[in-house]
């Protein structure tokens, strides 16, 4: 009885350690075949911080082969999550930004660099020298697609008009700078004059985006808040099916004014694990998933799937400018010394997702200056300490950081944890989820509890979606400057920024903020994150733009699946 | 007995009450405010007062508590922000969804811990006897998420017979709903799995060494009838509570499962419920589960009932 009884514990020791190699062994078992297979596509040089006027080369699919087009097909994309409301001026998510753009059409465009945009809807547009009206010029070959109100009619100057119109009073969201834009003047079917009461720079950039995507008033009008279930536009593709949390089909819309879409239809399908997009990409259920984290990266990489772009965001984190240890500059100055930040990038980025940044700006931003990144002290441990006790905290003090909980601010927060303590200060690290983490540093400026935050933040690459966001007094109470910076000059510098609206003039006013801001050490802006996609090996010219925009078909790119 | 089933079901009218009272307290502890998660976090001040007057936020708790229970007296559930529909249809249009996929893995999970949990009882302290229960113990404390993701890589990436997620395509035919159900049935049914045969096997030890079945063996009656009809009528009360059991909490328990094979079930829908605050959706499911757990209970003890005529006869 004795013997069988410890026959029977190896054997149970010897099932559990085998279970339990078998799954380190599937994982190792794939790294075997990766550098054999060919690469899944170009894959865009992560930024350079230190390089000037560099340009973003989007990713490129290129399948396995030189394959011929061939036509047909329908495109299988994954997304984390389900859109909520698929219209224009309600949307508030990127999963809502993926299927609206293949559907619906805004004046202008970005480009495959993310740098300019160019013609759309609209065939060009001046600008008048005080800066207070826009003509824009548009297209007379836009037809709307068949809804249940509105048949394929022809799009007008009157359309802009309304979209735009609409979206400025009742978007809860700011899509068309609202507090510049005034309304819409039709001069005829094929022009308009955007009055603005005060200039606005950034407002044309404006005109790139879904927000302000022309839409049938019929449609609208006739759905009411169910629009959002049926939207009608302009675009290369109809929206065909909406299933919950499932599914969304869209099919070829045979009247487009643009390019033919070679594949017949896109079905976005919502995949919450990032491990089961790769599975699904790998077995051919699935040919693009969105939004690749942590290991699956790598898998990606391996099996030679992946696509991977810089993204035009910024990864940082701030402190409380007005209360706790980190009011004192001089604190501030000491804790970014005290960090290692080359090393903190590189590990908390084990895949090359993610390089070194200085500044609160995109590098890919007309008004990078590299010159200042040398405004960011370099790493000194003893520096950091000298400067504490010259602060008044030479046994240190505590602090706290908040972030949302995914594994890169983790990891980053105990790296900085590491930094800190060698200075003597101790970090404690209060993690939560995304909408909890908004509401708790949202005004934490006004009490000592946060003292430092982490998060990243993407926007299109004209600077006042930073600086202002950052910086600016009137988003004081908003999660992008919890921290409080609040300044009467830089203010006035940013709403002269603002307005004026040659990039030559503007860039010489952000540079002067730039280096005010920089020298107040409000933070570590410490990463350039990339966006990551898994493309099987049978889709050709998928592009990974900056803002992982998921275009299907446009004037740099026409998606098209091999056979 | 009609009277105690009468008196059971209205036993339950308390109960659901409290898990009412209990959950909307709870969610409006929540933090976070429902409003900004719908309109989301750049939207205007005015537009979120807006949104939580719409929302019927902006009363006082007592007035929002008295006006959900009355719009719930008249089937009224309420109406979900994150889906835009009505609560009640909205439930009720993934629970067939979460209930085949439930119903199927119980059923195999039935028949296989059934056979196995006999067949060690009959060849107790035997080294299958050992091994079953060994793998019964495993199946219990494996993680699902793990398992699931195991099998996916095994079977779907590897080996290619079976899709990776989905619930399948009725229009594709029967076959197709049928593979997608394979790896998250089997997965969801692990842990019930072991739970009824190791149950089965402790209710057939226990009646396979009482004195009636050593009587009648020796009058003669072939084994396999003593087991199969004797002994398991006899073993089953303390299966059928676990099995009870089970189906609600497998119901229930379904959220991981489905997220990672994206079954459009309840648990996807929960996920999305919780993560934008939505009340009416969160109180709408919990309650529905509440139901669930407690129609089970019910029936159990009815079934209990029907199996055990001393329960029949006495208590009251």
């Amino acid at each position: 009885m004795m013997r069988e009884k410890k026959l029977m514990a190896l054997v149970l020791a010897g099932l559990m350690t085998v279970s339990a190699l078998t799954g380190c062994g599937n994982s190792e078992s794939n790294n075997g075949g990766g550098s054999e297979k060919a690469a899944a596509g170009t894959t865009a040089v992560s930024p350079d911080a230190n390089a000037a006027g560099q340009t973003l080369d989007a990713a490129i699919s290129i399948g396995q082969t030189d394959a011929k087009v061939t036509e047909g097909g329908t495109l299988v994309v994954s997304m984390l999550s389900s859109p909520r409301s698929l219209d224009p001026a309600v949307y508030t998510t990127m999963y809502e930004l993926h299927v609206m753009y293949n559907i619906v059409g805004s004046l202008f465009i970005w480009d495959k660099e993310y740098k300019e945009f160019i013609p759309n809807l609209a065939t060009d547009y001046t600008v008048s020298e005080d800066g207070l009206s826009y003509t824009v010029n548009l297209r007379d070959d836009v037809y709307f697609q068949d809804g249940k109100y509105v048949k394929g009619r022809k799009m007008t100057a009157e359309d802009v008009k309304y979209s735009l119109e609409r979206s400025k009073a009742e978007s809860a969201t700011d899509r068309v700078c609202r507090d510049f834009f005034d309304y819409v003047e039709v001069v005829s079917d094929t022009q308009v004059i955007l009055h603005m009461t005060s200039p606005a720079g950034p407002f044309i950039s404006r005109l790139a985006e879904i927000g302000t995507a022309i839409v049938p008033r019929e449609e609208v009008e006739g759905w009411g808040e169910d629009f959002g279930n049926h939207l009608v536009g302009t675009g290369p593709f109809t929206l065909e099916e909406v299933v919950t949390d499932e599914k969304i089909v869209l099919n070829r819309n045979e009247n487009y004014w643009g390019t033919k879409p070679h594949v017949d239809g896109i079905e976005f399908r919502i995949i919450a694990d990032s491990n089961q997009a790769i599975n699904a990409v790998s077995t051919g259920e699935v040919d693009i998933a969105m939004y690749l984290q942590g290991e699956a990266i790598k898998r990606a990489q391996d099996e030679g799937l992946l696509l991977q772009t810089s993204a035009s965001s910024i990864t940082y984190v701030r402190y409380n400018l007005h209360h706790g240890p980190t009011a004192d500059p001089k604190v501030r100055q000491a804790l970014t010394m005290a960090v290692d930040i080359d090393a903190m990038v590189s590990g908390i980025y084990q895949y090359g997702e993610g390089t070194r940044a200085y500044q609160p700006l995109t590098a890919y931003s007309w008004a990078y200056n590299t010159d200042f990144n040398a405004l960011v002290p370099a790493y000194d441990v003893e520096g950091a300490k000298a400067l504490l006790a010259e602060a008044g905290y030479p046994d240190g003090f505590t602090m706290t950081l908040y972030i949302g909980s995914t594994t890169y601010r983790e990891k980053m927060a105990q790296m900085l944890q590491y930094y800190w303590a060698e200075i003597g200060v101790t970090l404690y690290i209060r993690t939560s989820t995304m909408a909890e983490w908004t509401a708790s540093i949202t005004d934490s400026w006004q009490a000592d509890v946060v003292n430092s935050y982490g998060v990243s933040w993407n926007e299109s690459p004209d600077p006042y979606g930073f600086l202002d966001r950052f910086f600016g007094t009137a988003t004081i109470h908003a999660s992008s400057n919890a921290g409080g910076y609040s300044d009467e000059e830089i203010d006035r510098l940013l709403s002269q920024a603002f307005s004026l609206t040659g990039r030559e003039e503007r860039t010489k006013v952000y540079d002067e903020i730039m280096e005010t801001v920089m020298s107040d050490y409000t933070g570590i802006y410490y990463a350039y994150e990339c966006r990551n996609w898994a493309v099987s090996d049978k889709v050709h010219d998928a592009v990974l733009r900056a803002d992982s925009q998921m275009v299907v078909t446009s004037p740099f790119n026409n998606i098209w699946i091999e056979n | 007995m009609v009277k105690m089933i009468v008196k059971r079901f209205l036993q339950t009218i308390p109960t659901l009450f409290i898990v009412v009272t209990i959950t909307f307290c709870l969610t409006r502890m929540l933090p976070g405010d429902p409003a900004v998660a719908i309109l989301g976090i750049e939207a205007r001040q005015e537009d979120v007062e807006a949104m939580r007057i719409k929302m019927n936020l902006d009363k006082p708790l007592p007035e929002q508590y008295k006006s959900y229970l009355a719009g719930l007296a008249t089937g009224d559930f309420g109406y979900s922000y994150s889906y835009r529909q009505n609560v009640f249809p909205l439930i009720a249009s993934r629970v067939p969804n979460t209930l085949n996929l439930t119903m199927a893995a119980l059923f195999f999970a039935l028949l296989t811990g059934g056979v196995v949990g006999i067949v060690a009882a009959l060849c107790q302290n035997t080294l299958f006897d050992y091994i079953f229960m060994v793998l019964a113990l495993i199946g219990v404390s494996m993680p699902i998420f793990w398992l699931a993701l195991m099998l996916v890589l095994q079977f779907s990436v590897k080996m290619n017979l079976l899709p990776v997620m989905g619930m399948g395509d009725m229009s594709k035919g029967l076959g197709d709903v049928l593979r997608h159900m394979i790896l998250p049935g089997f997965c969801l049914a692990t842990i019930p799995m072991a739970t009824f045969a190791r149950t089965i096997r402790s209710g057939m030890i226990d009646t396979l060494s009482s004195d009636y079945v050593r009587c009648l063996r020796a009058r003669g009656i072939k084994k396999w009838k003593v087991v199969m009809i004797h002994c398991l009528k006899n073993s089953l009360p303390p299966l059928v509570t676990v099995l009870g059991l089970q189906i609600a909490n497998t119901f229930t328990g379904a959220i991981i499962t489905e997220g990672i094979f994206s079954w459009p079930g309840m648990g996807t829908m929960i996920n999305t419920a919780i993560n934008n605050r939505d009340y009416s959706l969160i109180q709408g499911t919990v309650l529905f589960s509440a139901i669930m757990f407690v129609f089970c209970n019910m029936l159990v003890d009815i079934a209990y009932m029907m199996l055990n005529p001393k329960v029949r006869a006495g208590k009251g």
